[in-house]
């Protein structure tokens, strides 16, 4: 190839890095503006509030259908909605219509909505929902109604139970992907036992991307890969703890990686106390967790 | 705004008449209770009748004060709630509250709280109220506020040869017992005779041969199992326990229970009842610390002071190590390893409401660390009285994201919450148990603040908001 050719190339090649790059640019601060819009109308309760009308059937149906494949809420949960939207529009938009709910349910509340990564609901607060907290049923269509407002599908969560106490019931579903708890993944509830208001909406729910869920490894060909980690100590690994269960769970390293895995409590007696959780991949047989349970 | 309200539930335990004012006689009705004994509440109760009117009362002016200390032993030791109930509230202008003799605040807004901080206070308190009506007469009303130790236990010198106690231990800790450090400091098979002189009853226990309960199984991995002497107590004294940790045993055994007692009854919950925790209350293999390892409590020895000791001796250690078990059969696992920034994390979180236990049990005296530091001033940086000032990112920026040492910033929110002059004790136990299980991974202490308002919203009808504001701020967030 001539000198010519090179240099032409060469300059070709440079302009579609720069091209692409601004185009990049330019869709994250769009993305970003319609983020803080959205914050900004949950932050402002007293603008912006829409009648409770324009939560038509026809918008239900939409929120719902953009909720019902896991694919699609994983594209809202890795990252940004995939279409801007504009206040009012009927468009299914997971964000618009979680701030369009908590106003149709209380307009007049100063709602705060804590979300990680812009997208994961973290919390829900500021404001009583009346009367969704009753009963399972109601705190399960509930988090139906939701749909995947929350930034990941509400259709993988389990049934919530229920823990009563003196002013408040506490329900809790957790997050079930193929048959498998996802690890530390949950949706609680909060409501009020006298009234059954909703006050308060913790979620813990994950991006669970295309996790590693063949069993290579059975529980004992697990547990083989924990014992020589512990060789020279006194330990015993536990087999009755709550946390240890007969099935394995989707161990959530990141967004990027996620393994069924073995969950251990090996309890050590010498040198030095210690008593650990050690998660072995089903699949991979890797230890991917290691950690030391002791609080001080 | 109306004075109103209703006095009712309280038990009037001894009258007086006395006359004040010029229009007429003012019957004056005044509590007696002995402190803040048993389940009764004490009451001051002023109300004005026309001299000579053989109809009764003709203006049913009337004010009330009332020690509601009735709820619980405990929830009196920090400060008192004095609720203002009247029957005709209008013809109210004012109330004066003096303390022992010194004028207080006067209450002009109703509904009163007025609060008697019995912190460090250890000598009976004179609280007199003196109410101002609207046409000019007064009435006033006095009561004599006793402030008592934490815990169902008693200072008896004679503790060892009272058959009503089944052992007798330290109160809190033998420092704080004694009020003073040991010098040198205390170490196993000391005699500490005239400092064990807590007197106890056991609580709870499933079996009359050992120290178990529905909560506990206490045992000593480097000691004997505690079991009762013949006479079917568990009267050991510590100079004699060398090799056996018996007095660590039933110091574990009966604080763990009061703390249970204690913020059931100021919080309606505790969430690790009835878990059976087992507690090793020596274990050497851990030197300086003590763990709650996710199932159980596991306590180490204490070399800091020079000599060892059993952690163990001190109360407020594994009052401390429940407080992380409570967190956790309320909010489930959650993380604990260092904060990223000052806004905290849920491991600091845990740490500080894991304090804060302690000074839910021992609201008088909630320093840490007496023992394991052989210190008045406990544990360094982690007491609460001295840390009002202490912000997220002061201690962000001088110790890192340390889980203590942004806890200190969480204990000290919690405590100033607590304490502040508009909240009130009770309400905010309640605040404290039903926040911990709506704690999860993702919570920091700056966004804790969003529970706190929600449980305020939802169960006390917003009336805490200032509080929160104002103390979130004061540390920073």
């Amino acid at each position: 190839m001539s000198d010519r050719w090179k240099w032409v190339s060469w300059i070709f090649g440079t302009i579609v890095v720069i091209v692409y790059s601004i185009i990049v640019i330019e869709n994250k601060k769009r993305m970003k503006a319609i983020t803080d819009k959205y914050r900004g109308q949950v932050s402002n309760s007293s603008t912006n509030a829409e009648s409770p009308k324009s939560m038509s059937p026809t918008n239900r149906a939409s929120s719902a259908k953009s909720k019902n494949s896991l694919s699609s809420s994983r594209q809202v949960a890795s990252g940004k909605p995939s279409h801007s939207s504009k206040k009012g529009e009927s468009d299914g938009d997971p964000w618009n219509s979680l701030e369009r709910r908590l106003k149709e349910w209380d307009p007049k509340a100063p709602w705060k909505v804590r979300r990680e990564n812009e997208s994961l609901v973290r919390a829900i607060s500021g404001g009583v929902i009346p009367a969704k907290g009753a009963d399972i049923q109601s705190v399960q269509s509930f988090l139906e109604e939701l749909g995947d407002s929350l930034g990941v599908s509400t259709k993988e969560l389990s049934p919530p139970t229920r823990r009563t106490f003196d002013v408040e019931n506490i329900y809790e579903a957790k997050q079930v992907i193929q048959g498998y708890e996802v690890d530390g993944a949950f949706v609680k509830v909060f409501s009020r036992r006298s009234d059954g208001a909703i006050y308060y909406l913790a979620s813990e729910m994950k991006v669970v991307n295309h996790p590693l869920l063949r069993k290579d490894l059975d529980l004992a060909a697990a547990r083989n890969v924990v014992a020589p980690r512990f060789a020279g100590k006194s330990f015993e690994i536990e087999g009755s703890d709550s946390v240890q269960g007969a099935n394995p769970r989707i161990y959530v390293k990141d967004e990027k990686y996620s393994e069924l895995v073995w969950v251990f409590i090996v309890k050590v007696t010498a040198p030095t106390y210690d008593r650990r959780m050690i998660y072995v991949g089903a699949q991979s047989g890797q230890v991917l967790l290691d950690e030391s349970l002791l609080m001080h | 705004m109306a004075i109103g309200g209703f006095l009712k539930h309280y038990i009037v335990t001894c009258i007086r008449v006395t006359q004040v004012g010029t229009l007429g006689f003012f019957i004056l009705n005044l509590g007696c209770s002995k402190g803040f004994e048993g389940n009764k509440s004490s009451v001051i109760e002023i109300a004005s009748t026309s001299q000579g009117d053989p109809k009764g009362p003709e203006t049913p002016e009337s004010v009330s004060i009332a020690f509601k200390q009735g709820l619980s032993l405990e929830s009196a030791e920090v400060s008192e709630d004095v609720e203002i109930v009247s029957s005709n509230s209008s013809e109210i202008k004012d109330i004066q509250m003096s303390l022992n003799g010194n004028t207080d605040r006067k209450l002009t807004e109703a509904p009163f709280i007025y609060r008697v901080n019995l912190v460090k206070k250890e000598s009976p308190i004179k609280v007199k109220a003196l109410a101002t009506f609207k046409n000019g007469k007064t009435a006033e009303a006095e009561i004599t506020v006793n402030p008592q130790l934490a815990g169902s236990g008693g200072i008896d010198p004679s503790c060892m040869t009272n058959a009503s106690y089944d052992a007798c231990i330290f109160w809190k800790n033998p420092i704080s017992h004694k009020k003073s450090v040991f010098k040198p400091a205390i170490t196993y098979g000391q005699d500490v005779a005239t400092v064990q002189s807590y007197g106890i009853k056991l609580k709870g226990l499933s079996s009359q041969s050992e120290l178990k309960s529905i909560n506990f199984t206490v045992s000593a991995k480097d000691g004997q199992k505690a079991v009762p002497d013949s006479a079917g107590t568990y009267k050991y004294k510590y100079a004699e326990d060398s090799g056996k940790s018996f007095v660590a045993q039933l110091m574990a055994y009966f604080w763990m229970t009061e703390e249970i007692e204690i913020i059931k009854k100021k919080s309606g919950r505790f969430y690790a009842e009835g878990k059976r925790v087992p507690v090793s209350s020596l274990d050497k293999s851990v030197k300086n610390n003590a763990y709650w390892d996710g199932q159980g409590i596991v306590l180490g020895e204490v070399t800091i002071p020079g000599k060892p000791s059993e952690v163990a001796l001190g109360a407020d250690v594994y009052i401390h190590e429940l407080g992380h078990g409570n967190m956790q059969y309320a909010a489930g696992n959650t993380a604990y390893r260092s904060c990223g920034s000052a806004a905290g994390c849920i491991g600091a979180i845990n740490e500080g409401q894991a304090d804060f236990h302690v000074a839910l049990v021992f609201s008088q005296n909630p320093v840490l660390g007496e023992h394991f530091f052989n210190s008045m001033e406990g544990m360094p940086g982690r007491n609460v009285l001295q840390n009002h000032n202490l912000t997220g990112t002061s201690a962000f920026s001088s110790g890192g994201g340390e889980v203590h040492n942004m806890g200190a910033v969480y204990a000290s929110l919690l405590w100033e919450m607590y304490v502040h002059p508009a909240m009130s004790h009770l309400d905010f136990s309640k605040m404290f148990s039903l926040h911990l299980a709506m704690l999860t991974n993702s919570s920091t202490i700056a966004n804790s603040k969003a529970v706190f308002e929600s449980i305020n919203i939802a169960q006390f009808d917003g009336k805490y908001k200032t509080v929160i504001d104002e103390v979130f701020k004061l540390k920073g967030y």
